[in-house]
């Protein structure tokens, strides 16, 4: 384009110069009125072909805009989305992982900040506090791993890994069968429902209590491998086995430094769509190991939960009912001491009656069969204000009956948000 | 070994063969895509699309039912431009189907509102890659068809002369119905209308409506009543004929602004299946053509 323009500027710049040579003769007087209206119609003609090569560049650049437009192979259009824009310089970003972190601010007040310590949360007190903050880092490790990290910082400035793991569901050799996914690393087992839950996905501010008699404070959260197999049914059926360190500290070790001893998890989940805005799910969960007490005896969990939720497609971001239920029943043996067994269940209601607001009520009762201190119940209610899917403001109170100890009302707040990348949400 | 014992298992069951007569499997993640496939694919495709086209295809939740049919599918087709990065990737990680052909439709659009600038969630839900509503221009049906033929017969090869045929009148009988389309909206041409939502750019620049303001002052955001206040007062002076929101917008914001104003509310399906009537891809333009042409004459 540029050597077309410059050989119509040259071509100019030459009928110039012959205009602008002086003219003295008569006779010549004709051939340059000649002269003058060539000249005039070669600036008519130079003109359109500016405008022309003018038009030209315009086209050339809107057919780079839809290079992509042409019907093309889906090779090259699976590279042209995959492309992002070159960075301005140094080492392409395109492969980092995908970050998110997450905050959780709150604050609370007990009228017996003791017995919410030893039901709900060992770290309680009254008064504001950061409870924690989540990095999580994604991405693809190659074509058949993927890798996931979350790392939790508390109040007090630990941090620590709590989540790392990879998940394949191809492996080289076609090692893995169909329909199989696997999982290797520290995660959080796939015992029940709760259990699966980072703090910033909890649906009430704290934990059920049995999910924090059986489990603890970290939840059952362990190094190990998983299987899981989806069966061939007509329904939504997955089966998970998963193989664990076992040094989960309320079920399995009898002190810090106690050696862990390995554990078997196992787990169904069913799922079910009774109508297009209603399914159910059943899950039965069991996880079972030798523990680090005196005889190294078993110790195991059971549990079992059914979930029933709501949401019409029509107003799917309107309105919307969660109704979550759960029990669990666990045992350690001992062979010095009696064998501590105990059971509980929670019952929960969510509603959300408003695009931004939620309704929701607990209730919790820890003690089918007894523990050691006898039985507790538990009413939880909560509002949330939710501007938006990255920021949620939650207003807890809860009213807690105890067979030894006197009723304990507690009020939490939380902020609860998350930035970077956008987030996937579990059903 | 499976191999082997799929080679077998030719050998043993002469039936086996008729195996490769089954139709293919396709998932969808809308039901406009779903109905270009069907086109496309005619009878040697099963298709199935996760949203409905009565909803907001940003929110939908990845339930394990949809995993099942993830499972099950030879070939996903979606959107792309992060529509369903809220639910997709869960689904597709959760199906475990290696073998599963994911193809995103959105390579090959003149893709709108691409940030050019910086961008945060301060602006609401923005699409970094763009505006992903890129099916509502009929100009766009015709690229992802041709692209669904593409995928379909590198999937199926011996079945190369139908796509191709069928593909073909999806062309012309789409080309035909444009046509009367734009001849319908022609006088219409320059009419100023305000939308909820941006979800249509696309056809608005198509049929030469303009749009001269949201409801939602930050997509994905409901409005902050100082916001609606100004807008309201714009739709007065300049006499907005029409209001427009998708049918699975929540009606109660739209209707006080058009009573305030006096504008005409106009509640348009934005897929195929947001009405009853509406079963393929070209029905879709025919409502949203009939709807616009009798609110704004």
């Amino acid at each position: 384009m540029n050597l077309i323009r410059k050989g119509i500027f040259f071509y100019a710049i030459c009928c110039a110069w012959l205009l602008s040579v002086p003219q003295v003769s008569h006779a010549q007087l004709s051939e340059m009125e000649s002269l003058k209206a060539l000249v005039r119609d070669i600036g008519e003609r130079l003109q359109e072909a500016l405008k022309r090569i003018d038009q030209l560049e315009k086209e050339k650049a809107a057919s780079r805009d839809n290079v992509a437009a042409a019907p093309s192979t889906p090779a090259q259009a699976d590279s042209q989305a995959a492309q992002p824009a070159p960075p301005a310089k140094g080492i392409s970003n395109a492969f980092n992982p995908a970050i998110s972190v997450n905050g959780l601010f709150g604050g609370g007040y007990s009228t017996k900040p003791e017995a919410t310590r030893r039901l709900s949360n060992p770290d309680f007190h009254n008064g504001f506090n950061f409870q924690e903050a989540e990095f999580q880092f994604t991405a693809d490790v190659d074509p058949y791993w993927k890798a996931n990290f979350i790392l939790a910082v508390d109040r007090s400035g630990k941090a620590e890994i709590e989540e790392g793991y990879v998940t394949s569901e191809q492996l080289p050799y076609d090692l893995l069968p169909r329909d199989t996914s696997l999982k290797l690393g520290k995660f959080f087992a796939g015992f029940g429902k709760h259990n699966l839950l980072h703090a910033h996905q909890f649906p009430f501010i704290d934990r059920p209590l049995i999910n924090q008699a059986t489990f603890g404070e970290e939840g059952l959260n362990e190094p190990g491998v998983g299987l899981s197999y989806l069966l061939p049914t007509s329904w939504f059926s997955e089966i998970t086995f998963q193989g664990l360190a076992g040094d989960n500290d309320r079920l399995f070790r009898a002190s810090e430094d106690a050696k862990p001893r390995g554990a078997y998890l196992g787990h169904w989940k069913n799922f079910f769509d009774v109508s297009e805005s209603t399914t159910l799910e059943i899950g039965n969960s069991y996880v079972g190991g030798r523990n680090s007490y005196a005889g190294h005896r078993l110790s195991q969990a059971v549990g079992i939960d059914l979930t029933m939720k709501w949401r019409p497609l029509r107003q799917s971001t309107e309105k919307g009912l969660i109704w979550q239920n759960e029990y669990i029943y666990f045992q350690r043996d001992r062979s010095r001491d009696p064998t501590s067994r105990g059971g509980g269940f929670y019952s929960s209601l969510q509603y959300q009656f408003a695009r931004r607001w939620w309704l929701q009520g607990r209730y919790d009762l820890l003690g089918v069969p007894k523990l050691d201190d006898g039985r507790n119940h538990r009413w939880t209610t909560l509002i949330a204000l939710v501007p938006s899917e990255f920021s949620a403001v939650r207003l807890q109170h809860s009213y807690t009956v105890q067979d030894r100890g006197g009723p304990v009302n507690q009020v939490l707040l939380q902020l609860n948000f998350t930035i970077g990348s956008h987030p996937a949400h579990q059903y | 070994m499976r191999r082997i014992f799929h080679l077998l298992l030719c050998l043993v069951i002469p039936s086996a063969p008729l195996a490769a007569a089954e139709p293919i499997s396709v998932v969808t993640t809308t039901a406009d895509i779903a109905a270009i496939v069907k086109a496309v694919g005619g009878d040697r495709v099963a298709v199935d699309s996760i949203a409905k086209g009565y909803q907001d295809p940003h929110f939908v939740e990845a339930k394990p039912s949809y995993v099942r049919i993830v499972n099950r599918a030879r070939m996903l087709f979606n959107v792309g431009l992060e529509l369903e990065v809220g639910w997709l990737p869960l689904l597709i990680q959760g199906s475990r189907n290696p073998s599963l052909v994911v193809v995103d439709l959105s390579p090959g659009i003149s893709v709108l509102e691409k940030p050019s600038g910086p961008i945060s969630r301060a602006q609401g839900d923005v699409h970094p890659l763009g505006n992903p509503h890129y099916w509502l221009d009929p100009r766009n049906g015709v690229i992802m068809a041709r692209r669904v033929a593409q995928e379909l017969k590198a999937v199926a090869p011996g079945e190369t002369a139908t796509f191709e045929q069928n593909l073909k009148s999806f062309e012309n009988d789409l080309s035909a119905r444009r046509k009367r389309w734009e001849e319908q909206m022609a006088p219409l041409r320059g009419t100023e209308i305000v939308t909820y939502h941006k979800e249509w750019e696309y056809l608005m620049r198509w049929l030469g409506l303009s749009i001269i303001g949201y409801v939602e002052d930050k997509p994905g955001i409901p409005p902050s009543p100082r916001h609606l206040e100004e807008l309201i007062q714009t739709m007065q002076q300049r006499k907005v004929k029409a209001l427009i929101a998708s049918n699975y917008t929540n009606p109660n914001v739209p209707k006080s602004i058009a009573e305030k104003t006096g504008t005409k509310l106009l509640v348009l399906p934005t897929s195929v299946g947001g009405e009853e009537t509406i079963r393929s891809y070209s029905e879709l333009f025919d409502a949203i053509v009939g709807k616009l042409v009798n609110a704004l004459k």
